[in-house]
């Protein structure tokens, strides 16, 4: 698509529409808000656990009144036939663009006063879009991830500005971003689970649990005479929780240069999500403790096979909720009966399922699916 | 690439924002002026009543405990000056009862005036009977009760932290400080509850951060059961204090609950790492132990359940215009400096556990003293 050649425009100051009020609060980041219809770019990723981001944040800010593209990364012609993508066709209003956001010749027609990056990792994948974006648009939005932060031996809840891992590609980005002097706000989510998801977080527990076999659940790396029931926690967060926050950023000029955790007040430990999802089944569930060092499937806060790390990953979202009058809707226990129907009515229970990676753990724990 | 060119827009100038810095140090009790009350404590000799009574005194509160009289009503703690212990012991007043006695109980109070109660001690319902019996109702003076509950109350559950709006055990050894809320609720009083999570600071009673100093001052390994894992949370006693304080003739605490404690959780491991920080002493060794393969006989093992326990404090946080003001090592540093680490403690040291741990794993019994 050809760069589009439009004359140029000076944006004005606050632009109100007809729909637009101030919203006046107290002496707090919140009085900044201003009500408008923004023209908002998202720029969503092709794969993982935040692909479905763009389309939830799409239709929060569409319902909001704002303009809304979707810059997808990626092959239109592999990609729209999966989730979460072969659902922006039925949101009504919704502009999709595929190309790559660091190919210039695949850009959209601006201008845009919200960009959002959903897709950037590092600097490479990122800075083509921070330096078109520079200058242009109101608010940079940079989803980057509470992965970054360093795991800390005392304390295991995340804060924001709590220090995070200087090899993290998102900490190299929010440093140019800083440099370059956008207009920027950080997020940072944790694992995120609901519909139209690219990548399984709850699933892996149903698959298990709805096919009668046994659930292995890593335990910190500890000798097996110590193996403990209480096991490791997590934040998991609903995709429209994440959605609404990210949301509430168009108009708030008071989030500019701040960093905020994206998640659920609530964590569960594993053997609560498997506890949960038996019960959601009417099934007791099998729980195995291992320890994937013993096994050999892995160590340092990985077991091969298991889709969350094997540590504590948890952080606060009060700031969030103090500054941006945020609050979550969901929470993961309540929202698993719903999940567990979304599987089963998906007909995922006679799916083939590889437990390769459960069969070698199960056997060198000596026991038998 | 001509960057300026991708999105062919205006050109925005970049408002200058002012930079609110994520600063994490927060505004403790304001010191709000609320017109002097009579206040009742019961109790007040122990712990938390010791700082609570000071701060109200020096607020200008006329303060009166309530104590059988075994234990001198004032004595001068690490935190006093002589001046203001001067000050406090000559202004603080005393009746001299057996709360357990509830006939006297009523005579003493009955007419008696007071308009705040700080209930510290009470257990069972039929301990805060008498008190509202003679300070309520027909003539009656009181304008709040405030008690001294416990997060220990919660149910256990596998999504955490506990919130307020959680459900409770009415079979958890708590059950008197359940009822007695209940009786609160019901009574019609204007009443709040907070529920501490594990208190500590200088003076305290219970072993939570002395067990951990023994050890450390003993230059011993500490003993955690489990994968040490568990996450917990301590709450210094001065900010609980605040927090009582923050009640008085606050609408926002009328009739509510709040959960009271530090704003970061801590692992058992962490906790160990802590208290050794705290103490300036080199990282502890930790050795995990399971504790189904011991009998402790009625020695205890560790100071702490074993399993998750922590409270969410966002609600205080936000109605009561509180939030803590110590971190964990800070507070601890605190207990340390001003009790445990000057030679005190309450429970002298007693290592027969950690020795027969020690030995059933195999690892000798040392010291570096």
């Amino acid at each position: 698509m050809a760069l589009a050649q439009l004359g140029s425009r000076r944006a004005a100051g606050v632009r109100v529409s007809a729909r637009g009020h101030a919203v006046r609060g107290a002496a707090s980041r919140r009085s900044a808000v201003v009500v408008r219809a923004d023209k908002c770019l998202i720029v969503n990723t092709k794969g993982g656990g935040h692909a479905f981001i763009g389309l939830h944040l799409a239709k929060e800010l569409l319902a909001k009144g704002h303009d809304v593209t979707i810059f997808n990364d990626g092959d239109q012609a592999k990609l729209s036939a999966k989730a979460p993508f072969k659902e922006y066709g039925s949101v009504r209003g919704l502009k999709v663009h595929w190309g790559s956001p660091v190919d210039y010749s695949t850009y959209p027609e601006g201008p845009f006063d919200v960009v959002y990056d959903n897709n950037g990792k590092d600097l490479d994948s990122c800075k083509p879009l921070i330096d078109a974006a520079k200058g242009m648009c109101k608010h940079y939005v940079f989803v980057a991830s509470a992965g970054a932060y360093k795991a800390n031996n005392i304390e295991p809840m995340h804060f924001e500005g709590d220090e995070r891992k200087s090899s993290a590609g998102h900490v190299t980005v929010e440093k140019y971003l800083e440099a370059e002097g956008l207009p920027y706000t950080v997020f940072q989510p944790l694992y995120i689970y609901g519909p139209h998801t690219a990548k399984d977080c709850e699933q892996w527990f149903v698959d298990r649990i709805i096919r009668d076999r046994p659930v292995p659940i890593p335990t910190p790396g500890v000798q097996l005479v110590t193996l403990s029931h209480m096991l490791l926690l997590v934040t998991l967060s609903h995709v429209e929780d994440v959605a609404s926050m990210l949301a509430a950023v168009p108009g708030n000029s008071a989030a500019i240069r701040q960093h905020y955790n994206i998640c659920s007040d609530r964590q569960i430990s594993f053997t609560g999500i498997a506890k949960a999802v038996g019960k959601a089944l009417g099934k007791e569930p099998r729980i195995v403790l291992y320890s994937p060092e013993e096994v050999g499937t892995g160590k340092s806060g990985k077991a091969e096979g298991f889709p969350f790390r094997t540590i504590h990953f948890c952080a606060s979202s009060d700031k969030a909720k103090r500054e941006l009058g945020w609050k979550p809707k969901h929470t993961f226990l309540e929202d698993v009966p719903a999940l567990v129907r979304d599987y089963t009515a998906a007909g995922r229970q006679h799916k083939d399922v590889d437990f390769s990676v459960d069969d070698k753990i199960l056997s060198a724990m000596r026991v038998y699916a | 690439m001509k960057q300026a060119k991708a999105f062919a827009g205006a050109r925005v100038q970049p408002k200058a924002v002012r930079c609110i810095t994520n600063g994490r140090a927060r505004l403790a009790v304001s010191c709000q002026a609320v017109e002097p009350k009579k206040i009742l404590m019961m109790g007040g000799t122990r712990f938390i009543g010791l700082y609570l009574a000071r701060q109200l005194v020096e607020a200008g509160h006329e303060v009166t405990l309530y104590t059988r009289g075994k234990k001198a009503i004032t004595s001068q703690i690490a935190d006093d000056t002589d001046w203001g212990y001067k000050k406090f012991a000559s202004s603080v007043k005393h009746i001299a009862g057996d709360r357990q006695d509830f006939d006297d109980v009523r005579r003493k109070l009955s007419g008696s005036g007071f308009q705040v109660v700080f209930d510290i001690n009470g257990r069972e319902a039929v301990e805060a009977e008498p008190l509202l019996d003679s300070l309520t109702g027909r003539g009656g003076s009181l304008e709040q009760y405030i008690y001294c509950s416990s997060a220990g109350v919660y149910l256990k559950s596998d999504q955490m932290p506990h919130r307020e709006e959680d459900a409770v055990d009415f079979k958890s050894r708590h059950k008197g400080k359940l009822e007695t809320e209940d009786l609160l609720q019901r009574s019609g009083v204007n009443y709040t509850s907070i529920r501490p999570v594990y208190i500590y600071g200088p003076l305290n009673y219970n072993p939570v951060e002395e067990f951990f100093f023994h050890r450390i001052k003993a230059g011993r390994p500490i003993c955690v059961p489990g994968s040490g894992m568990q996450v917990t949370q301590l709450g210094h006693v001065k900010d609980l204090a605040d927090a009582f304080q923050a009640c008085i003739g606050n609408p926002n605490a009328a009739r509510q609950v709040f959960n009271i404690s530090g704003e970061r959780y801590v692992t058992f491991d962490g906790l160990a790492r802590a208290c050794a920080k705290a103490a300036g002493a080199p990282e502890p060794e930790i050795i995990h132990f399971n504790a189904k393969d011991f009998d402790f006989g009625k020695k205890k093992a560790f100071p702490m359940r074993d399993q998750h326990f922590y409270a969410s404090i966002d609600k205080a946080q936000a109605l009561l215009g509180w939030s803590p003001k110590y971190g964990l090592i800070d507070g601890l540093k605190d207990s340390y400096d001003k009790d445990f680490g000057l030679g005190m403690c309450r429970k002298p040291a007693d290592f027969e556990v950690d020795d027969m741990i020690l030995s059933k794993l195999g690892k000798r019994s040392y010291s570096y003293a």
